[in-house]
């Protein structure tokens, strides 16, 4: 056999494979231990929710953006509400704002927390997994106070949010502030004084801050190389107006910009500190009022089915921006609704992060830009051209054609 | 040490008690319903459950009397688990395909 046949060899991982917690398809063409080059095919995880949308009145809708993605509940609801929001026309309530940012921040806490623990993971690291998730259990527990459930929370509706928050939850909320505050320098300590993480994570999967602006990359991704982007900084939505929330860039912490893993990680970590600090000042400077537009379910009905136009709704999801467009026609449901998840933006971002690196950076790669692919997949490639799929008859043809060759 | 920083960490776990829930029972017993004949009966004690937060969203139970028949509750339920009986204006609920949202609640009050 020649050279040329054996190299590249080709690796395929996924469309479900340990190293990967939701199903994306990767084709690696390897020369060695090294990536030469990489493409992927994600669309296994479609569920049909745009088409669930569509048959369903806004007041419905809220809680199935809730289900469109594990972790981010809040931001697609928040985004999909304020499309529609924008279309009827409704003001929410400032206190509502604000409690819509407590509920944001404290998402974002988990999700960075959620993340550094699988990254732990994927370093091999498992204690520091545990021990993440052990801390990050203290926000899910106030989620749950605040909420009723730990995930799909069910707080913001169209118009407001439907659950207050009382002076008794407040004691909670500080409790909990207060704890991560002094727990963030020591997870700092944990993840980037430790010889192995810095080992693992220095000058792996770089992104540049062109490529970065290149392929669109938003949210922690695009901040870690550099990327001054922050929706909550630059178009200010819900109570972010008020506070004085300015992008985290990891030059901040370590005085450079590399643009690697280890960068993401920083970025991810201070975010936490920061998000800590956001809750505070909106419990302190929340005002008393209304926590929605319209409280009769009824007349909000009405409202919405009125509604003509067509609007979009932006929000700084823990992962990057979330995108929702939304069309009402003056019927119940909306004539049109598009997601577009943070994730969408930043997979693109993995083909140059990948080039160059080893077999065994796959997973932590992978894994830095938090991918969420239950939130991207929108569309499922059917028919793609480089697939070949064989119908029953063709087996049946093959079957017979293989016991004739083996008769003769 | 000082490149290890997770190491002391670990030492200080070793004397923490578990972080997890506790299972109702110290040790899987042989058999559930023998285990519960047993706790009835006084000779062995429960774990008791963990606490449901304030407010929690759980099954929802129908009150007949109550009920107009508005049938506002089928029109908000985003998983359509609440069918209106046209002959009686009284509805059923398909708890099987509830997703225990409790958007149902409010319009009643």
């Amino acid at each position: 056999m020649s050279e040329g046949k054996k190299s590249p060899y080709i690796v395929p991982i996924g469309p479900t494979h340990p190293a990967l917690k939701e199903p994306v398809m990767f084709t690696f063409e390897m020369d060695g231990e090294m990536i030469r080059d990489v493409d992927f095919a994600p669309g296994q995880t479609h569920r049909g929710i745009e088409w669930m949308g569509m048959r369903r009145n806004p007041v419905q809708i809220v809680h199935l953006t809730d289900r469109i993605c594990g972790i981010c509940g809040v931001s697609h609801t928040l985004a999909f509400s304020r499309a529609v929001e924008q279309i009827t026309e409704i003001e929410v309530p400032e206190r509502a704002d604000y409690i819509r940012t407590i509920i944001a921040e404290f998402e974002r806490i988990q999700s960075h927390l959620l993340w550094a623990g699988v990254a732990a993971h994927e370093l091999g690291f498992d204690s520091l997994l545990h021990l993440t998730w052990r801390v990050r259990e203290q926000s899910m527990d106030v989620i749950e106070n605040l909420t009723g459930n730990r995930v799909n929370y069910g707080l913001v509706q169209v118009g407001g949010v439907r659950r207050d928050i009382v002076p008794e939850q407040h004691r909670i909320i500080e409790d909990c502030l207060s704890a991560y505050e002094g727990l963030l320098g020591k997870l700092l300590d944990l993840f980037l004084h430790d010889k192995t993480i810095a080992m693992r994570c220095r000058d792996v999967g770089l992104l540049s801050k062109e490529d970065a602006l290149k392929l669109c990359t938003v949210g922690p991704t695009a901040r870690a190389s550099g990327v001054n982007v922050d929706l909550r900084q630059d178009y200010p939505y819900c109570a972010y107006g008020d506070l004085d929330v300015r992008a985290i860039l990891p030059d901040q912490y370590a005085g450079e910009t590399r643009g690697d893993v280890y960068d993401r990680i920083v970025v991810r970590l201070l975010e936490v500190g920061q998000s800590c600090g956001i809750i505070r000042q909106c419990l302190s400077e929340m005002p008393a009022g209304e926590i929605t537009a319209e409280p009769k379910l009824a007349k909000l009905l009405a409202i919405c089915k009125k509604a003509r136009g067509e609007a979009i709704g932006r929000v700084e999801a823990p992962r990057g921006e979330c995108f929702h467009y939304v069309l009402m026609e003056g019927k119940e449901a909306p004539a049109s609704w598009k997601v577009k998840a943070s994730s969408y933006s930043n997979l693109m971002s993995w083909i140059p992060m990948l080039r160059g690196e080893q077999i065994a950076d796959i997973p932590i790669i992978v894994a830095s830009i938090d991918p969420c692919l239950s939130c991207t997949d929108r569309v499922a490639v059917v028919r793609a051209a480089s697939r070949s799929i064989y119908s029953k008859d063709d087996l049946h043809r093959l079957s017979v054609e293989k016991t004739r060759r083996l008769q003769q | 040490m000082a490149l290890l920083p997770m190491f002391p960490e670990l030492l200080k776990q070793l004397f923490r008690p578990p972080a997890t829930n506790r299972f109702p029972a110290k040790y899987l017993p042989p058999s559930v319903t023998g285990f519960l004949e047993k706790v009835a009966a006084g000779q062995a004690t429960l774990v008791p459950p963990v606490q449901t937060p304030p407010k929690f969203r759980g099954k929802i139970e129908y009150q007949r009397d109550g009920c107009i028949g508005c049938s506002l509750c089928v029109k908000v339920c985003p998983s359509n688990a609440i069918e209106l009986l046209e002959e009686t204006k009284r509805i059923r609920i398909w708890v099987d395909q509830c997703i225990f949202c409790d958007r149902c609640i409010p319009p009643r009050r």
